[in-house]
C-alpha cells in the first residue's frame, strides 16, 4: 500500500496553503511575494440588519443562528451586505454598542 | 365532551388542524354557516399548507423530482405524522429524509432519500453556528514531523453526504435554471461535502477517497492516519490538491 511519509505530508500542506492562498507561506518558503485570491465582494455589516434579518450568530453571542434578532439595527448584529455598502447603509464594519441610543436611524437609501 | 380549560381547548384545536379527525372539536364548533368538516377544513389546509412551503423551501430538489402535487401529498402525510415541535421553522424538517427512506417513495426512487439528507445538510450548513475557518497560513508555523500528527477540526457548517447514488449530480442537473436534464448514470456513486466558506454554502462531489479522508478527520483522525485511509480507496490520492480544496471551501475550523 502506496503511504505518505511526514515529508510528503509536510509538503502537501504548505502547498495547498500556498494554493489556497496563504501567501505569506509563500514568501517564507520561497522568499517572493505572490499575488493572493480575490475577496468575494462581501463584508460584515453590523447596526444595519433589521430584527429577523441577521445573518448567522452575534458578535455578542446572544444567539447562534440566523434569523434570531429580536431588535431592529442592533449594533451587535450583522448581515452580509455588497462590499463598500455597509458605511452607507448606517452600519459599521465593527460590532458597536448601542443599546443606550435605541434609534439609530439608518438612512433609508444607500447613497 | 367539552374542554375543561383554555390549554385543553387549544391542545383539541391543535390535534384537529395537524391531524386529519374532526372528533377533538366535535360539538364545539358552530356549524350554523357550514358544515364542522368544512369551516375546520379552513384552518386545517392554512396550517398544513404553510408547513408544505416550509418542506418545499428547505427540499425544493426533491420537489422538482416528484412534482409538485406528489409532494404536497407526501409532505402532508410526514407533517400528520411528525408535527412540528420546536417554534422555529428552519429546524423543521429534519427527520424528511428518514420518512421518505421508509416510505413506497423508496422503492421507485431509491435515491431520493439520499437527495432529501444532502438538501436538508444544505439547509444545516446555512443555519449552523459561525466559527473562524482554519487560517492555512498558521500550519507554517508547524515543524514538519508536528504537521503528520496535526488534527484538523471540521467547521460546524461541514457536513458530509455520502451515497450510493450519484447524489450530487442528481441535485446538480435539478436546480431551477437547469431546463434539459441529461440522463445521469444511477450506477455511479456520490459523495457531497457541504461547507461554508464566508457565509455562503457550498455544495460539492469529492472524489471517494477524500470522502474517506473527511470522515477520517471528522472521527478525531491525525493528518497521516486520514491521508493512509484515503490512500487505502485510491492509491493515487492527491493530498495536496484536496487539502487546497478544503483550505479554499472552508471544511476546517480554526
Amino acid at each position: 500500500m502506496a503511504k505518505y511519509n511526514p515529508r510528503m505530508i509536510a509538503g502537501a500542506v504548505i502547498g495547498a496553503a500556498i494554493a489556497a492562498g496563504a501567501t505569506s507561506l509563500y514568501e517564507r518558503y520561497f522568499g517572493a511575494s505572490a499575488s493572493g485570491s480575490g475577496e468575494d465582494g462581501k463584508e460584515q455589516c453590523y447596526g444595519v440588519a433589521k430584527a429577523g434579518e441577521n445573518g448567522c450568530a452575534s458578535a455578542n453571542g446572544s444567539h447562534t443562528c440566523g434569523g434570531l434578532a429580536k431588535v431592529d439595527f442592533s449594533g451587535q448584529e450583522w448581515k452580509l451586505v455588497e462590499a463598500g455598502t455597509c458605511l452607507k447603509l448606517g452600519g459599521k464594519l465593527e460590532a458597536f454598542d448601542n443599546a443606550s441610543a435605541p434609534d439609530p436611524a439608518p438612512a433609508k437609501t444607500p447613497g | 365532551m367539552s374542554p375543561e380549560t383554555l390549554p385543553d381547548l387549544q391542545q383539541r384545536f391543535r390535534a384537529t388542524v395537524l391531524g386529519n379527525d374532526d372528533a377533538p372539536l366535535s360539538g364545539l364548533v358552530q356549524t350554523s354557516g357550514g358544515s364542522l368538516p368544512a369551516r375546520i377544513d379552513v384552518y386545517r389546509n392554512t396550517v398544513q399548507s404553510s408547513l408544505v412551503d416550509v418542506l418545499a423551501t428547505a427540499f425544493p430538489v426533491v420537489q422538482r423530482v416528484v412534482g409538485e402535487v406528489y409532494f404536497a401529498g407526501l409532505a402532508r402525510r410526514f407533517i400528520v405524522g411528525a408535527p412540528p415541535r420546536l417554534p422555529q421553522l428552519s429546524t423543521y424538517g429534519a427527520d424528511f429524509a428518514a420518512y421518505i427512506g421508509a416510505g413506497d417513495i423508496h422503492k421507485q426512487l431509491p435515491y431520493l432519500a439520499d437527495v432529501a439528507r444532502l438538501e436538508w445538510a444544505r439547509g444545516a450548513a446555512y443555519f449552523a453556528a459561525d466559527a473562524p475557518l482554519l487560517d492555512p497560513a498558521t500550519l507554517g508555523l508547524l515543524a514538519p514531523e508536528d504537521m503528520e500528527r496535526k488534527v484538523f477540526s471540521l467547521h460546524p457548517a461541514a457536513r458530509l453526504i455520502r451515497s450510493s447514488f450519484p447524489i450530487y449530480r442528481i441535485w446538480q442537473v435539478n436546480q431551477p435554471d437547469v431546463t434539459d436534464v441529461p440522463a445521469v448514470d444511477m450506477s455511479v456513486g456520490e459523495d457531497a461535502l457541504i461547507s461554508r466558506p464566508r457565509y455562503h454554502v457550498v455544495t460539492r462531489a469529492i472524489a471517494r477517497a477524500d470522502a474517506a479522508f473527511v470522515a477520517a478527520i471528522a472521527a478525531g483522525g491525525t493528518l497521516a492516519s486520514a491521508a493512509a485511509q484515503a490512500l487505502e480507496i485510491d492509491e493515487t490520492f492527491d493530498l495536496q490538491a484536496a487539502l487546497t480544496q478544503h483550505f479554499v471551501n472552508g471544511t476546517f475550523a480554526r
